[in-house]
Formats: structure tokens, C-alpha cells, sequence
């Protein structure tokens, strides 16, 4: 290990005397983009998150200065295991300079630990722990996209003020329902509406017609499903078998994106709250990035966690360039806190100095089969929640707050 | 309280579908089928495969064919040899059947959670004492008691069924008045597992299309067959009926513990008349 490190000093003492202007190790910028490349993450993240790198660099111009910048990709697989054999064989003898993507939190919470260790980087953009910026913030990796508590606060507040008033939950029986329904809920009340009722489902249930017919004779405006998966595709499909939402009252998932929504069709999902910090079809900008972003990807859109991967990767190659460096991660990543942020997907922001990238968060209805004119015409914009507050406060427990 | 009643026919309607291939199984080829779960979940991606190209009913058709097929295919290379095999043997063998089957599915259609559109012919909801109910879950009701009827008629009446009834009594003594027992376990293996592919693509329209859709309607099922008594048909229907009817009101009135109930009924009946409802004490 420490004849490693002497070698790589001495490797990098000699790059240092023969180029003067910058100091890359083996002079590649590497971009490890790691996900789950086949799994239940493939569609939200996976291939599509490589393209989606792969356009922060062309349009970064595929070079800083004259070092090349290269994207390898890696398939953890969900397993916390593989994901950390992989990232520690691309830090220690691929020459990965920083780390992208990295679904699951299991694996993402491990990765920040390990660069922060070898003091590389990690652009963690499909993770939504609430922990990457709290207990578990470090100097090497920042938080894009979104977490746990942009999504309740978004749909909690933002469905209310649109005259959701009076939510019921139905919530799936495990820490992270419950956690879902507790942060919605307080948000709920904040902004005025109240809570009901909750029914609680075992995870992984098929017949949720009970539920469903409990949450009908609540009155509620609002069911809020605070499940995923095949749960949340089996409430809303049998909840359209049951006219719920011809009744009057709709739907809000709190946890639930962009190709969820495709695969379960319009005429399931219409008129489904939701949010999310992007949609393709927002504004000129994000139409551009998404056209650029389809002509690569068989037609598909990006979803909100392939345009944090552009949006992140692009910013942290902003960064290097400033730096002049790829070997101090810590530096670079202080410098992307320094740096404003600017790209086609989410427009400016800035990074907070807990490593959070803060940008709005817009709550979305989905569309009916007759008000869609293309294939990926799915969501209409009807709220939104500024940057300063669609994001969780300064928390405490990250040791970078208030020094 | 109708509607609640109605949902509860709809499940145990499944339930029964599912259990009574069990009961077959079992009482032909004296094989736990841990793997039946996977036929379900196999026979809702044959019908999403086939109603795609084909339509709602021909997918139906297909499922139950397909599946039947599989029956017999699976009867032929591994419930035949494992019929004198200790219970454990089967246990472990029809169980990693059941990963190979969902590995299979996950490998052709993905992990994603596909959805079949209820048929055009069945969408929309009628009035029922005051409340909407899906028109759809009505015809899960109707082809359930059409297919259990059937199922019980050709047991009764036909010669085949007199054979079934037979070897599920004495497979010995059966063997020895002449009965081809290989050609009737295989037709019955056949039926079962064609039941179980009928039964995921009637659920298709409800459900979430997932690798692991059959893990829990398995359950339930071997609870059926518990309570119900092993090997009995009559009990599986009862059963059945009993826990969809639990189920669902015990979501209604202790949400918190309902999916205990079926499991408390289940260890009631093995502790105080462990032959199950309707068998016979040993």
C-alpha cells in the first residue's frame, strides 16, 4: 500500500516536471458513471445515465486543455459488495477520477466513505437518502437531483396549495413508507390541509382493493400512495378499476418518476400528482437536452436523475478546469460549492456547502390519453417550489455546517 | 359491506383456482409444488405476451395452453421422478424450480412492473348498492365458480375424474385394478398447472406483472390447501372462499394485523383439527 502510494508520488512527480501547465494523473480525466445497468434501476438511470454523461462532456468539448476526458461505465447490480469492488479497483487501479450516478443508497452512503478516503470524488445524482446531507456529508461528494425530503415537501405543500386540502395515506408497511408518510404529512399541516386517515399495506401486496375502498369513503381530496414499485403500480391501476379518480378525489405519488409513469400508461395514470426537479418539455432548454438526449438513446426522454448525471458531470468538469487538477478531490469539490451552476437541464443554481445542489422542484400532473400529443408527452406543470426552500435546512449532523 | 364481500369472492376466487392445482399435484403425484406460485406469474406474461399480439381472450386461451404443456413437460422430467423422494426432496427441488422459472421471466421481459389493460368489452364499473364496482372483478367471480364447477363436474362424472378421486385415495390399490396411473397423473399435472396459468392471466388486469407476483398468492394457496385439507377439493374451495373473506375484512376492521388473520386460521387448524376442514382424521 504505502510503496503504491511512494510510487504514485514519484509517478506523479515526474508527470508534474513534464507538463507544466496542468497536473492530471496519467493524464485521462476518467468518469466512472455506476449504476444499476439491467436492474429495477436500469430505466430511471442505468445506459441512459452513460449518454447522459456522455453530453456534459461533448459539450464541455471532450477535453481540458489537452487532457482527454473518458466515461467507463459500471454495473453494481443493487449489491452493496459489487458496487464497492468496482469503485475501489476504478479509484485504485483504473485511474477513475470521480464517481457518478450510484443508485441505491446502500451503495451510494459506501461510495461517499470511500472517496472520501482515497479523497476522489462522487456525483451522487440517484440516491435519495436524506443522510448524504446530514450524518453522512463529506468534502468529496455532493448531492444532486433530489432526496426524501424535496419529494414530500414538493407534493406535501404543493398539492395542498393547489386545493388538495385533505389527504389520506395509504402507505407501504416499512421504514421508508412510513418515513414518506411522516415527512408528507408534516408538510401537509404546514401548508394548511390535514390529514385524515392512513392505511398501512404489507409490502409487496396484490390486492388492494380494501385499501383502496377505505381511502374512497375517507372523503379525503388527496390519496397519497407513499409506496413504490409494484405496490404503487398495483394501488393506482385498481384504483382506476374503481373510478376513484372519476369521483373526485386524485392520486399523489410520492415517490415516483418519469418512466414509472410511462410503463404504467396514461389511462392508469392520469391525473396523478407527482414531483420531480425535471421534465423534458419544462422550457427551450430542457428540450434541447432532451432532443440531444433522445437522438442517442432510441427516441427515449431523460429522466430527472439522467439530467442530474448531465447537470452534475458537467459542473464537476467546470470545476477540474478551475482546479487545474484531477488528483485533489476535496479541492474540486469545494470549488463546485464555489462555482455557480448553469446547464440546459436545470438552468442556474448553486451547490450548498453541505454538498447539496439546489435547484426548484415542480410539482406535475400526469396527462389523460387525449390531452398527450407524443409518446413522451406525459406530465403537465401545475406548482412549484423555489430552490430555497424545496430543499431540507443546514442540518447539524454535517460536520461542514457552521465551521 | 356488498362491495367488501364481492372483493373478498374475487380473491378467494383466484385462490381457489391456484389451490385446487395444488390439491391436484399433490394428490396425484404426492409432490409439494413450491414452484406452482411461478406458474401463476408464468401464465400472466404468456397472456401480457399474447394479448399484445392477439387479443384479451386468445391471450387467456394461450396462457392455460402454454402452461398445461409446461405441465406436462414438467410431470414427464421432475414430479415423476420425485414422487417416492422424501418431502424435503421435493421441497428444495420444485423450489428451485421456482427461482430457475422467475430468473427465466426476469430474463425475457425485465424487471419492470408491466401492466394489461382490462379488455375493452369488461372495462368501466356498474352500481352495487350504492357503490361502483369494476365490471371486470365481476367476471373474475363468474369464470372462477364457471371453472370450479366444471372442474368439479368432471371429477364427479367422468371416468377420468373416478380414476383421480381414486388414486388420490389408494395410488396402489388404483394401480392395481388396471388404471394407467402415468397417463391420468400426467393429464391431472397438465390440468393443474394449465389452472394456475388461467388463473395469472385472469389476474393480469389487477395485478402488477412482477418475477415475484407468485410469491404471495403461493402462500395463500398453501394455506388454502392447509386449511382446506391436504388432497381435498371440496376443502380447497371452502378454504378458498373463507380467506378471501378473512382477508379482505380483516383489512377493513384490523388493518393493522390482517395480514396475520389467514396465518392465525391456518395454525388454529393444524393445532385443533390438523386433517383441515374437510379431511378425514387420520
Amino acid at each position: 500500500m504505502n510503496l503504491r502510494l511512494a510510487a504514485l508520488a514519484l509517478g506523479s512527480l515526474a508527470l508534474s516536471a513534464q507538463a507544466s501547465q496542468a497536473q492530471f494523473s496519467d493524464n485521462v480525466l476518467r468518469i466512472g458513471v455506476l449504476n444499476d445497468q439491467a436492474g429495477i434501476y436500469a430505466d430511471m438511470a442505468g445506459p441512459g445515465s452513460v449518454v447522459a454523461a456522455q453530453i456534459a462532456v461533448d459539450e464541455f468539448g471532450g477535453k481540458i486543455g489537452n487532457v482527454p476526458i473518458e466515461i467507463i461505465r459500471g454495473d453494481h447490480q443493487n449489491k452493496p459488495d459489487i458496487g464497492l469492488n468496482i469503485a475501489r479497483k476504478w479509484l485504485d487501479a483504473d485511474g477513475v477520477d470521480m464517481i457518478a450516478d450510484i443508485p441505491n443508497s446502500s451503495i451510494s452512503l459506501a461510495i461517499s466513505a470511500l472517496v472520501k478516503d482515497k479523497n476522489k470524488v462522487a456525483v451522487i445524482t440517484t440516491s435519495n437518502s436524506n443522510r448524504l446531507t446530514a450524518d453522512s456529508c463529506t468534502p468529496n461528494h455532493v448531492h444532486w437531483t433530489l432526496d426524501n425530503y424535496s419529494l414530500a415537501r414538493s407534493t406535501g405543500s404543493a398539492v395542498v396549495k393547489s386545493g388538495g386540502k385533505n389527504w389520506f395515506f395509504l402507505t407501504a408497511d416499512y421504514a421508508f413508507g412510513h418515513d414518506m408518510e411522516r415527512e408528507a404529512g408534516d408538510f401537509v399541516k404546514q401548508a394548511g390541509g390535514s390529514v385524515v386517515g392512513a392505511v398501512r399495506h404489507p409490502l409487496s401486496s396484490s390486492d388492494f382493493s380494501s385499501y383502496l375502498l377505505q381511502a374512497q369513503s375517507s372523503k379525503a381530496n388527496v390519496i397519497a400512495l407513499a409506496n413504490s414499485g409494484s405496490d404503487f403500480t398495483n394501488s393506482i391501476k385498481q384504483a382506476a378499476e374503481f373510478g376513484i379518480t372519476q369521483s373526485g378525489q386524485s392520486l399523489a405519488g410520492l415517490a415516483v418518476y418519469l418512466t414509472d409513469v410511462k410503463s404504467l400508461g396514461l389511462e392508469s395514470g392520469k391525473g396523478i400528482y407527482l414531483s420531480e426537479p425535471f421534465y423534458w418539455d419544462l422550457n427551450d432548454q430542457t428540450r434541447s437536452f432532451a432532443k440531444k438526449f433522445g437522438e442517442r438513446h432510441g427516441g427515449a426522454m431523460p429522466t430527472s436523475f439522467q439530467a442530474g448525471v448531465y447537470s452534475g458531470v458537467l459542473h464537476y468538469l467546470k470545476a477540474v478546469a478551475a482546479v487545474g487538477n484531477d488528483t485533489d478531490g476535496r479541492a474540486i469539490v469545494a470549488k463546485m460549492k464555489e462555482l455557480p451552476t448553469e446547464d440546459l437541464a436545470f438552468g442556474k443554481g448553486s451547490v450548498r456547502i453541505d454538498g447539496r445542489k439546489l435547484h426548484p422542484m415542480y410539482l406535475f400532473r400526469v396527462k389523460s390519453p387525449a390531452q398527450s400529443k407524443a409518446p413522451w408527452d406525459l406530465y403537465e406543470k401545475v406548482g412549484e417550489t423555489a430552490a430555497a426552500e424545496a430543499f431540507k435546512p443546514l442540518d447539524s449532523a454535517c460536520n461542514l455546517v457552521g465551521k | 359491506m356488498l362491495i367488501h364481500v364481492l372483493n373478498g369472492l374475487v380473491y378467494g376466487g383466484l385462490l381457489y383456482l391456484v389451490a385446487v392445482g395444488l390439491v391436484l399435484i399433490f394428490g396425484l403425484r404426492q409432490v409439494v409444488n413450491f414452484a406452482h406460485g411461478s406458474l401463476f406469474m408464468l401464465g400472466a406474461y404468456v397472456a401480457y405476451a399474447t394479448i399484445a399480439i392477439a387479443g384479451f381472450w386468445i391471450g387467456l386461451l394461450a396462457a392455460a395452453i402454454v402452461l398445461a404443456l409446461l405441465g406436462l413437460l414438467l410431470d414427464r422430467t421432475v414430479f415423476r421422478q420425485l414422487q417416492d423422494q422424501d418431502p424435503i426432496v421435493t421441497v428444495l427441488v420444485t423450489f428451485g424450480l421456482l427461482l430457475v422459472l422467475e430468473d427465466f421471466v426476469r430474463t425475457v421481459w425485465g424487471r419492470d412492473n408491466l401492466t394489461v389493460a382490462v379488455p375493452q368489452l369488461l372495462q368501466g364499473t356498474v352500481d352495487i348498492a350504492g357503490a361502483s364496482f369494476p365490471i371486470y372483478r365481476l367476471f373474475v367471480i363468474a369464470a372462477a365458480a364457471v371453472i370450479g364447477a366444471g372442474l368439479t363436474i368432471w371429477l364427479k362424472t367422468s371416468r377420468v375424474g373416478l380414476y383421480v378421486r381414486a388414486f388420490a385415495a389408494d395410488p396402489v390399490t388404483t394401480g392395481m385394478q388396471g388404471v394407467d396411473t402415468e397417463r391420468v397423473s400426467a393429464s391431472v399435472v397438465a390440468v393443474g398447472a394449465g389452472l394456475a396459468g388461467l388463473s395469472g392471466a385472469i389476474a393480469s388486469p389487477l395485478l402488477a406483472l412482477s418475477p415475484a407476483m407468485g410469491g404471495s398468492i403461493l402462500i395463500e394457496s398453501f394455506i388454502v390447501v392447509v386449511v382446506g385439507g391436504f388432497g381435498s377439493f371440496s376443502g380447497a374451495f371452502v378454504a378458498a372462499l373463507v380467506i378471501g373473506q378473512l382477508q379482505n375484512f380483516g383489512i377493513v376492521f384490523v388493518p393493522s394485523i390482517a395480514s396475520m388473520v389467514p396465518f392465525l386460521l391456518m395454525m388454529a387448524i393444524l393445532i385443533y383439527r390438523p386433517e383441515g376442514l374437510a379431511g378425514k382424521a387420520s
